[in-house]
C-alpha cells in the first residue's frame, strides 16, 4: 500500500493510540478491500473512496484487540462488551443469545491458536460497518444458526404464526379444497413474480415483523416510502392473483370470491418447516461457516 | 370488494411468505456483510445482490429480523452517534405532560368528571401471561404520567397531596423502584389489566379548550408520525399528546383524542392503530380511533416501541430491553 495513503488512514484511525503497527493496519485494509472488490480490480480513486468510507477507528481497535493489546482490550471490554450483552438480551430475554455472546467474547479474545498464533474473530472485521453493528450481526448470525441447527423443523425466529382471519361458518363446500389449492398456487406464483426488493419488504414486514423504519434501514428508504411500496406491492399481488385465477384457472367472479374466502380460513396452517428444510438442503455454501469459524 | 380481498391477502401473506420462496441464489450473509448492509457499507451492486438473496432466503430473513430486534436496546445505551433522540422523548413527554397538568388544573376543575376509566374492565377478564404488577398497583406518579387524560387531569386537580406523593416517588432511586416492583410482582395476585373505552374518557376536546391549551403551552410540537399502508392516511401526535389523523396526505389534520404519555405507535391498517408509552400502557383502536381499548402490559415498564401486524398481533419493546408479544389483541402478553 502506498506509504502516504497508509499514513493518512492511520492518522484518521488514530492507530497509534493502540500501537497498531503499520504493516498490521495495512494488511487489515487490504483484506477489507479484497473482500469488498471481490474479483474486481478497483482504480486508485475507487480505493481511496472505499478506504475513506470505512470505520477506521473501529478497524484499528479491532486490529489491536486481535493482537492482544491490553489497552485496546480494556477499552473494548469497557465500551463494547456491555452493548453485546444488551443486544443479546434484547434478541432473547431467556438468555440463549447471552450464551452465544459469551462464547463469542471468548472467540474475540482468541482462545484458539493456529501455528502458535492466537486466532481472534476480530480478524474478520473489515470496517465496512461500525464495530457495534458487526458485533450485533455476529451474535444474530450465531444465534439464528444455532436455533436452526437445534430446531430444524421449527419456524424461525420464533414459533409465532399468523392468526387466521376467521370467516363466518359456512356450509361444507365440496369445491373448497380446489379453491384452496388454486388460491395457494396463484398466491405463491404472484409472490415469486415480485421484484426482489418488493419481496424483501414483504418478507421483512409480514414474516419477520420488522417495523417500517427497520426495513427502511435495509433498503435505504424512508419509512413512508416503505409504507407506500408495501401498499403498492400488496395491491399488485391482489391484482395478479385475481388475474391468474381468472385467466389461468378460468374461474368466474363468484369462484374467485370463494378462493379468497377459502384462504381466509386456511391462511395459518402452512407447514413452514417443510420449506425451511428444503431451503437448508438446497442453499449454497454458507460463508458464515466457512469464514467465521475457519 | 377490493378492500375485503386486501384484508384477506394481508392475513395470508405472513404464512405464505414464511413458507414460500425459491431456493436462494449464492451464499448466505455472513455477519460482516450483514453489518455492512445495515450501516450502508455495501456498494450498489453488492447491495442489490444481497437484497436478491435475502428476498429468497428464510435463514437470512431470520437473521435480518433477529438483528433488527437487537437494535433498540443498543441504541438506547450506546453513545456512538446513534439516534438517541427517541430515548429523550419519554422524559420530554413526561415534562410536557407535567407542565400541561400544572397549567390546566384550574380549568379542569370546572370540567365534569368522566366515568372511571376502569368501568369497562368487568366486560373483559384477560389472563395475564407475564409475572407482573397490575396497573392498579402502579404508583401514583406512574399513574399520573400514564394514560387516561381526563382521569389524570381530575386526579391532579385533587391537589397538593397527590403532588407530594409524586415527589416522594421521584426521590426513590431506580433500583429501589425495581425491587419494589419485583416484590409486588412476587406477592400480588394480579387482577386483570383494566380495559377501558378511551372514547368515553378522553373524547376530543372542545375547540375552545384546545385553543386555550395551545395558548398556554405555546407552539405545538410534532412528537411523532405513524404511517399506514395507505400513503394518504397517517397518524401523528402533536403538542400535548393530541392524536391527529390525515386522510389526504397531510393537507389537513383531524384532531381525535388527547392521550398523554404516548410516545410510539404502529398502524398496520388505516383503521387499526396501536399506541404505547410509559408505564406499560398500550392503547388499541380498530375503528379508526372512534374508540380505544386500554390493553397495557400488566407490568409498568416504559415501552420504547410497538410493532403491530394487524388488530390482534403486536410486539412491544421496553426501554429496559424486554419484549412482549400479543396475538389476541392485548388480552395476554407473553415475553419472547
Amino acid at each position: 500500500m502506498d506509504r502516504h495513503r497508509l499514513q493518512r488512514l492511520r492518522d484518521q484511525a488514530q492507530a497509534d493510540r493502540w500501537k497498531v503497527p503499520p504493516e498490521v493496519f495495512s494488511n487489515a485494509l487490504e483484506r477489507s478491500a479484497e473482500k469488498a472488490f471481490a474479483g474486481r480490480t478497483p482504480s486508485e480513486a475507487d480505493l481511496d473512496r472505499y478506504y475513506d468510507s470505512l470505520h477506521l477507528a473501529d478497524l484499528a481497535l479491532a486490529c489491536a484487540c486481535a493482537m492482544g493489546q491490553e489497552d485496546a482490550w480494556d477499552h473494548f471490554v469497557r465500551e463494547f462488551r456491555p452493548g453485546m450483552y444488551r443486544a443479546a438480551d434484547a434478541m432473547d430475554p431467556s438468555g440463549g443469545a447471552r450464551e452465544v455472546a459469551q462464547a463469542l467474547y471468548a472467540e474475540l479474545f482468541g482462545l484458539k491458536e493456529k501455528d502458535g498464533i492466537r486466532q481472534s474473530v476480530f480478524r474478520y472485521f473489515h470496517g465496512r460497518s461500525s464495530l457495534p453493528t458487526w458485533l450485533r450481526a455476529l451474535i444474530s448470525q450465531r444465534f439464528v444458526d444455532r436455533h436452526r441447527e437445534s430446531r430444524k423443523l421449527a419456524p424461525l425466529p420464533d414459533e409465532s404464526s399468523a392468526t387466521p382471519l376467521r370467516a363466518a361458518p359456512a356450509p361444507i363446500d365440496p369445491d373448497r379444497p380446489r379453491f384452496v389449492a388454486a388460491m395457494r398456487a396463484v398466491l405463491a406464483a404472484a409472490i415469486a413474480a415480485l421484484a426482489p426488493r418488493d419481496r424483501l419488504r414483504l418478507a421483512c414486514y409480514y414474516a419477520q415483523e420488522m417495523t417500517l423504519a427497520q426495513i427502511g434501514t435495509l433498503t435505504r428508504e424512508h419509512e413512508a416510502t416503505v409504507s407506500r411500496q408495501l401498499a403498492k406491492t400488496r395491491k399488485a399481488i391482489r391484482e395478479d392473483v385475481e388475474r391468474r385465477l381468472r385467466d389461468e384457472k378460468g374461474f368466474s367472479r363468484v369462484e374467485i370470491d370463494e378462493c379468497f374466502a377459502s384462504i381466509a380460513d386456511d391462511a395459518g396452517n402452512l407447514d413452514v418447516g417443510d420449506w425451511l428444510e428444503t431451503d437448508r438442503k438446497k442453499s449454497g455454501t454458507d460463508r458464515s461457516t466457512t469464514e467465521e469459524l475457519s | 370488494m377490493s378492500r375485503d380481498r386486501d384484508r384477506i391477502l394481508e392475513q395470508a401473506l405472513k404464512p405464505e411468505l414464511s413458507a414460500a420462496g425459491t431456493p436462494p441464489a449464492g451464499a448466505c450473509l455472513d455477519a460482516e456483510t450483514l453489518g455492512a448492509w445495515v450501516d450502508g457499507g455495501l456498494d450498489p451492486a453488492a447491495m442489490a445482490s444481497t437484497e436478491v438473496h435475502v428476498a429468497n432466503c428464510a435463514r437470512c430473513q431470520a437473521l435480518a429480523g433477529t438483528f433488527a430486534r437487537s437494535t433498540p436496546v443498543v441504541e438506547a445505551t450506546e453513545a456512538r452517534g446513534l439516534p438517541l433522540w427517541k430515548w429523550w422523548l419519554a422524559p420530554i413527554a413526561a415534562g410536557v405532560t407535567a407542565v400541561t397538568l400544572w397549567t390546566v388544573i384550574p380549568e379542569q376543575q370546572q370540567i365534569a368528571e368522566a366515568p372511571p376509566q376502569a368501568k369497562a374492565a368487568d366486560a373483559v377478564q384477560p389472563s395475564v401471561a407475564t409475572e407482573a404488577v397490575p396497573p392498579a398497583a402502579q404508583s401514583p406518579a406512574a399513574t399520573a404520567a400514564g394514560f387516561g387524560a381526563r382521569e389524570n387531569l381530575a386526579a391532579a386537580s385533587r391537589g397538593d397531596r397527590q403532588r407530594e406523593e409524586n415527589k416522594e416517588e421521584r426521590k426513590q432511586d431506580a433500583p429501589a423502584r425495581a425491587q419494589e416492583r419485583a416484590a409486588l410482582a412476587d406477592a400480588a395476585v394480579p387482577p386483570p389489566p383494566a380495559v377501558a373505552q378511551l372514547g368515553a374518557v378522553a373524547a376530543p376536546a372542545p375547540a375552545e379548550r384546545v385553543t386555550t391549551l395551545q395558548k398556554r403551552v405555546g407552539q405545538e410540537i410534532a412528537l411523532f408520525e405513524i404511517p399506514t399502508l395507505q400513503p394518504s392516511v397517517r397518524w401523528r401526535m402533536v403538542g400535548d399528546f393530541f392524536l391527529e389523523l390525515t386522510e389526504n396526505g397531510g393537507a389537513s389534520w383531524d384532531r381525535r383524542h388527547q392521550i398523554p404519555g404516548v410516545h410510539t405507535g404502529s398502524a398496520p391498517s388505516s383503521s387499526v392503530l396501536w399506541l404505547a408509552g410509559v408505564n406499560g400502557t398500550v392503547w388499541l383502536t380498530t375503528d379508526g380511533a372512534a374508540t380505544f381499548r386500554q390493553i397495557g402490559l400488566a407490568e409498568p415498564l416504559d415501552i420504547a416501541s410497538v410493532s403491530a401486524t394487524d388488530a390482534r398481533t403486536a410486539s412491544v419493546f421496553t426501554v429496559s430491553g424486554r419484549r412482549f408479544r400479543t396475538e389476541d389483541a392485548g388480552r395476554t402478553w407473553r415475553p419472547f
